[in-house]
C-alpha cells in the first residue's frame, strides 16, 4: 500500500484483462460460461486498476517502469503513470465496471444472439488494456502501439452486429477517419524522432524546447498534426464525422465505453502533449493554439448540441451530444491555455472546469448510454418514434435516465452545472473580446442541451400514453445503471471533494503551477465551508426540501387520483393523435442537415462553399476513399501475373533510378 | 455563528414570504385587464382563492406515478429557490461566486419540470405545449442570459450582489441600459403571458402543458408560475433599477418597484394578442442581436 507498489497494480491490471482476454477467446463457445468469465475478470481488473488510478492522484505518485532498450532507435521504452494518468485511469476503470455488468444480459438478446462472443469478449478487454496502455505509455513507439491496438478493437466493436450492412459502413468510416488521425499523430512523432533522435517522452520535451527557439514553423507544424490525430478521437467537429456512425452502431455498453472514455482519450492526447509536455520556452505556442482550441470547441459544442436537438434516435441524440460536450472540453482547456499567462487563478478555474466536465461528462454519458441499450432492451428499437410512454413499464430505468437527463442539462444539483459555471466564469471576465464572445456561444449550446437532454428523457419515457405490462430489464444491468446513477449523484452533492483532487493535477502541469495560495479561497466549498458564500449543493437540496414541505403542508396530504382518460376535446381518439415524431427545433435545419446529413426540411439557402465545409463526408472521408481505390487499382493493374510485363517494369524502374542517379552525380 | 443562524431564517422566511405574497401578482394582474375592459373583474385574492379550491378538488388524471407526484414540487422549489438566492438591495446571505448562473439555472428547471409534467400526461395537446414552452425557452433564456452577462462584464463577476453594487455606484452607461430593454422584453416570455403564453394557448390547445394537470398537482404548477412572475420581477428590479437602501427599506423599495414593473407587464399582457411560434422566434433573434451589441459596447468599455 505505497506509492511505489501502484505500477504493480496497474501492471496486475493489465495481467489481468490479458489473462482474460485469453480465456474467454478458448470458452468463446459456451455462452454462458465466457459471460460469466468475461465479466469477473472485467471487474476484478476494473477494481484494480481503480485502486491504481485513484492512489496515484491521492498520493500525488509518479511511478515508472522501464520495459527495454531499442538500440536501433536509441529509444527506451517505458511505461509512466503520472496524476493525468491516474485520472483517466480511474475513469476506464469505473466505467468498465458497470459496462461489463450491462453487458452481461444485454448479450442474450435476440439481437446479439446469433454473434459469436469471441468478438466481443476478449475484444472488450483488449480495448480495456489497450486504453490503460494509451494513458500510461511514456515514450511516443508505446503511446502509438496502444492507440493503434485501441482503435482496432474499437472497430471489432463497433462492427459487432455485422449482419445490419450500416453498422459495417460506420465502422469502416470509423476505421478510415481514425486512421487518418492516427497517421497524422504517426508522421508528428516521426518529425520528432528525426529532429530529437528519440521517441522517448523526456527527449519530446527537449526537442520541442529546441524547436521553440530555432525552429517555430516546424514546431507548428507538428502541433498541427497531433491538433487533428487528437481531435479526431475527441470527435470535435469536423474531425468527429465518424461518431455518429460509429456510436449507435455499437452494442450499448461499448457506445457507454467509447463515449465515457475513449473519447475522452483524444482529450488526454491534448493535454499531454500541449500542456504537460511543454517546456517553458514552448508556453507562447500554447497561447497561440488556444484561439484554434477555443474555436474548435465552441464550434463543436453549439453544432453537435444542435444536430443533437432534431434527431429521432436515442443513441444518435447521445452520439450527438458526446460532440457537444467534447467541445465544451476543449473550449475550457483552450481557455485554460489563454489565459495562463495573464490570470493564473482564472486559467486554473477554467481548467478545473474542463476536467470536471471529463469526469461528469463521463459518468454521465455512460449512464444515458446504458439507458439506451435498456431502451433497446425492452422495445427493440432505438428510434423516438418506436419508444414513448415507457415510464411506468420500466420505472428504475426512467429514474436513472431522469437523474442522467437532468445532469447533462447541467441543472444543479447534478454534476454538469459547476464546470459549465466554471468555464463561463473563465470565458466572461477573461477581459478579452473574441473569448468572451465565445462564452455567449457557450451559454448557446448549454441551452441546447437542455433541450436535448429533455428530448431524449421525454421522447423516451413520456409523451406517449404510458404502456402497460413490466418491461423493465434484468437485475445486472439495473444493477449497472444504478452504480453510474449513484456516481453522478455523489460527484454532484460534492463537486468540492471532486474539484480539490481535480485541482491538484491541474497544478501538477508546470502551465498552471503557482496558483494555490490564490485559489484557496475558491475551492472551499460544499461541507468544509460555512454554508453561505459558497456553492453548496447539500443547501441547495436543503431548500428544496423546505420548499416541498411547505407546499405538501399547503396543499394537504391526501393523494387519492381518479383515473381518467386522456381527453383531446371531445374528438375521437385516433392512433394519429397519440404521439407521432417528436417535434425537432426549427432552426436553420439545412445547416445541421448539411453538417450530419440527417434531418429534413430545407429553409434557408446558405453560401454553396460553406454547406460543403459543413459535410466532411463529402470533402473529407469520400476522396479518400476515392483515392485509395484508385490507388489500389492502379496496383491491381499493374500486377497482372505476366512475366514480360513484370520485366518491363524492372527495365523502366532501373532506367528511372539511373536517370536519377545520373541526374545527381553529374558535374 | 449569527450569519449561520441568520442564513437559515432567511431560507425559511423567504420561501414562507414568497408563496404568500406571489398570487397577489395574479389577482392584480386580472384587475388591471378587467379595468382596461371596463370591468369590474375579480377581487384582488382572486389567486388565493383558485388556489384554495384547486387544492381541495380531486386529481382526476389519466397517468399518476412517483415522477408526475415529484415534478409539481420539483418545479415550485426550484421558482422559490432562485428567489431565496436574489438579493435585496445589496443583501444577500446565500450569494457566492456563481449564483447568477444558477438563479438561471433555477429558473429554466422550473420551465422544464413543468413541461415533463405536460409531456408525461400522454395528452398531444400538452405535448405540443411542451415542444413550444421548450422552442421559446431556447430563444428567452439568451436572451435573458446575455443581458445579465453585460452587467457581469461590466462589474467583473457573477455574484449578484456585487452587480447590484456597482451597478448602483456607477450608473447607467450605453451598454446596461440597451442590455435591460432586451432583459425586459424577455420579462413577458418568462412570465408565460400573452403574446408569449404559446405553451398553454387556451383558444388552440386547451391550455396545453397543463390540460391533464387538475386538483393540488394544478394548484401547485399555478403557484409556480405565480412564484417565477415574483422573482423573474425581482431579478429585474435588482439589476437593472438598482437603488441602494438600509434593509427595511430596501425591501419596501423592492416591493414598489416590482408592483410597477409587473403593472406595466399586465398592461402589455392585455393590449397584445399571442404571437405565433416562428413570429417569437423572429423577435427574440432580433432582441438576441441587439443585446450582443450591447455586450461589445460592454467590452469596449461603454
Amino acid at each position: 500500500m505505497t506509492p511505489e507498489g501502484l505500477m504493480n497494480s496497474v501492471l496486475l491490471g493489465m495481467g489481468i484483462l490479458a489473462l482474460g482476454i485469453l480465456v474467454t477467446a478458448l470458452t468463446s463457445e459456451q455462452r454462458a460460461l465466457t459471460r460469466v468469465l468475461g465479466t469477473v475478470f472485467t471487474l476484478v481488473a476494473g477494481i484494480v486498476l481503480l485502486y491504481a488510478g485513484v492512489g496515484l492522484i491521492v498520493w500525488g505518485a509518479t511511478v515508472r517502469l522501464p520495459l527495454t532498450e531499442i538500440t536501433a532507435i536509441k529509444t527506451k521504452l517505458t511505461l509512466q503513470a503520472d496524476m493525468l494518468s491516474g485520472l483517466f485511469l480511474s475513469l476506464i476503470a469505473l466505467l468498465s465496471i458497470p459496462s461489463a455488468l450491462h453487458s452481461f444480459a444485454y448479450l442474450e438478446h435476440p439481437h446479439y444472439r446469433q454473434e459469436s462472443l469471441i468478438r466481443y469478449y476478449p475484444m472488450f478487454m483488449l480495448f480495456l488494456l489497450a486504453m490503460v496502455g494509451v494513458v500510461v505509455a511514456w515514450d511516443l513507439l508505446t503511446f502509438l502501439v496502444f492507440w493503434e491496438v485501441m482503435t482496432l478493437a474499437s472497430y471489432v466493436l463497433v462492427a459487432y452486429e455485422r449482419s445490419k450492412p450500416e453498422n459495417l459502413r460506420a465502422a469502416l468510416k470509423y476505421f478510415i477517419l481514425t486512421h487518418i488521425g492516427a497517421l497524422c499523430l504517426l508522421v508528428a512523432a516521426v518529425i520528432l524522432w528525426v529532429q530529437g533522435g528519440s521517441f522517448e517522452f523526456e527527449t519530446v520535451f527537449a526537442t520541442v524546447e529546441k524547436l521553440a527557439k530555432t525552429r517555430p514553423v516546424l514546431l507548428h507544424v507538428i502541433l498541427s498534426l497531433m491538433f487533428i490525430g487528437f481531435a479526431t478521437k475527441a470527435a470535435l467537429f469536423p474531425f468527429g464525422d465518424w461518431l455518429p456512425d460509429a456510436h449507435p452502431a455499437a452494442p450499448s455498453p461499448i457506445s457507454a465505453m467509447l463515449s465515457g472514455v475513449m473519447i475522452k482519450l483524444g482529450i488526454y492526447g491534448f493535454l499531454r502533449f500541449f500542456v504537460w509536455l511543454l517546456p517553458t520556452a514552448a508556453f507562447p505556442f500554447a497561447y497561440d493554439w488556444s484561439y484554434v482550441f477555443g474555436i474548435f470547441g465552441v464550434v463543436s459544442a453549439i453544432l453537435g448540441g444542435a444536430a443533437a436537438t432534431v434527431t429521432y434516435d436515442a443513441k444518435v441524440l447521445l452520439a450527438y451530444s458526446s460532440i457537444a460536450q467534447s467541445g465544451f472540453i476543449t473550449l475550457g482547456i483552450g481557455a485554460g491555455m489563454f489565459l495562463f499567462s495573464q490570470d493564473l487563478p482564472l486559467a486554473n478555474i477554467a481548467m478545473a472546469g474542463a476536467f470536471f466536465h471529463i469526469v461528469g461528462d463521463a459518468l454521465v454519458k455512460a449512464l444515458l448510454f446504458l439507458n439506451a441499450g435498456s431502451l433497446l432492451y425492452a422495445t427493440g428499437s432505438r428510434r423516438f418514434a418506436d419508444l414513448g410512454g415507457l415510464l411506468e413499464a420500466m420505472p428504475q430505468t426512467a429514474g436513472t435516465a431522469f437523474v442522467g437527463s437532468m445532469a447533462i442539462a447541467g441543472f444543479p444539483p447534478l454534476t454538469a452545472f459547476v464546470s459549465k459555471w466554471l468555464i463561463l466564469q473563465a470565458l466572461l471576465f477573461s477581459k478579452s473580446i473574441p473569448v468572451t464572445f465565445s462564452g455567449v456561444g457557450m451559454l448557446l449550446a448549454s441551452i441546447f442541451s437542455i433541450l436535448y437532454s429533455v428530448k431524449f428523457f421525454a421522447a423516451s419515457f413520456l409523451i406517449k400514453p404510458m404502456r402497460s405490462g413490466n418491461l423493465e430489464v434484468p437485475s445486472t444491468m439495473r444493477l449497472a445503471q444504478f452504480i453510474l446513477t449513484l456516481l453522478v449523484i455523489a460527484v454532484g452533492l460534492f463537486p468540492g471533494a471532486v474539484l480539490r483532487w481535480l485541482s491538484w493535477i491541474i497544478s501538477d502541469a508546470s502551465m498552471f503551477a503557482g496558483a494555490e495560495e490564490k485559489l484557496a479561497g475558491f475551492w472551499q466549498w460544499a461541507w468544509v465551508q460555512p454554508i453561505t458564500g459558497a456553492f453548496s449543493p447539500l443547501v441547495l437540496v436543503g431548500m428544496f426540501f423546505i420548499v416541498s414541505i411547505f407546499a405538501l403542508i399547503a396543499v394537504g396530504t391526501e393523494r387519492q387520483p381518479r383515473k381518467a382518460p386522456i381527453w383531446l376535446g371531445g374528438e375521437l381518439v385516433k392512433p394519429e393523435h397519440l404521439g407521432g415524431h417528436p417535434q425537432g427545433v426549427p432552426l436553420r435545419e439545412e445547416l445541421l442537415q448539411r453538417a450530419y446529413p440527417r434531418a429534413p426540411v430545407p429553409r434557408w439557402r446558405p453560401p454553396e462553399w460553406f454547406t460543403k465545409l459543413l459535410d466532411p463526408e463529402a470533402w473529407m472521408y469520400r476522396p479518400v476513399i476515392t483515392g485509395g481505390t484508385w490507388v489500389s487499382d492502379l496496383l491491381r493493374r499493374a500486377h497482372t501475373g505476366v512475366p514480360h510485363l513484370y520485366i518491363a517494369w524492372q527495365i523502366i524502374g532501373a532506367a528511372i533510378i539511373a536517370l536519377v542517379v545520373w541526374l545527381m552525380f553529374r558535374k | 455563528m449569527v450569519k449561520w443562524q441568520f442564513a437559515l431564517i432567511w431560507a425559511i422566511a423567504v420561501p414562507l414570504v414568497l408563496l404568500a405574497i406571489s398570487p397577489l401578482l395574479d389577482g392584480l394582474a386580472r384587475k388591471i385587464r378587467a379595468r382596461l375592459h371596463s370591468r369590474v373583474g375579480p377581487p384582488l385574492i382572486q389567486g388565493y382563492l383558485d388556489l384554495v379550491k384547486l387544492a381541495g378538488k380531486t386529481d382526476v388524471t389519466p397517468v399518476a406515478n412517483t415522477l408526475t407526484n415529484f415534478l409539481p414540487f420539483l418545479a415550485l422549489s426550484a421558482a422559490v429557490t432562485a428567489g431565496v438566492l436574489l438579493p435585496v438591495s445589496d443583501f444577500a446571505p446565500f450569494s457566492f461566486a456563481g449564483d447568477l448562473i444558477l438563479v438561471l439555472y433555477l429558473l429554466g428547471l422550473s420551465t422544464v419540470a413543468v413541461v415533463l409534467g405536460g409531456a408525461a400526461s400522454g395528452n398531444p395537446y400538452s405535448f405540443l405545449g411542451a415542444g413550444r414552452e421548450l422552442q421559446l425557452l431556447l430563444f428567452t433564456e439568451p436572451v435573458l442570459a446575455f443581458a445579465l452577462f453585460v452587467l457581469a462584464v461590466k462589474a467583473g463577476t457573477f455574484r449578484l450582489s456585487e452587480i447590484v453594487l456597482w451597478h448602483a455606484q456607477n450608473g447607467y452607461t450605453l451598454s446596461t441600459v440597451l442590455a435591460g430593454i432586451a432583459a425586459l422584453s424577455a420579462l413577458l416570455p418568462y412570465f408565460g403571458k400573452l403574446p408569449f403564453d404559446l405553451a398553454e394557448a387556451e383558444q388552440e390547445l386547451m391550455g396545453g402543458i397543463l390540460l391533464e394537470q387538475a386538483g393540488w398537482r394544478l394548484a401547485l404548477y399555478r403557484w409556480t408560475f405565480f412564484v417565477k412572475w415574483f422573482v423573474v420581477t425581482w431579478l429585474f428590479c435588482e439589476l437593472f433599477l438598482p437603488v441602494i437602501a438600509p434593509f427595511p427599506l430596501s425591501l419596501l423599495l423592492l416591493l414598489v418597484k416590482i408592483f410597477v414593473i409587473f403593472c406595466i407587464a399586465a398592461v402589455f399582457e392585455t393590449l397584445l394578442a399571442r404571437l405565433r411560434l416562428d413570429h417569437a422566434r423572429a423577435f427574440f433573434i432580433h432582441v438576441a442581436f441587439f443585446v450582443l451589441f450591447a455586450l461589445a459596447f460592454a467590452l469596449i468599455g461603454s
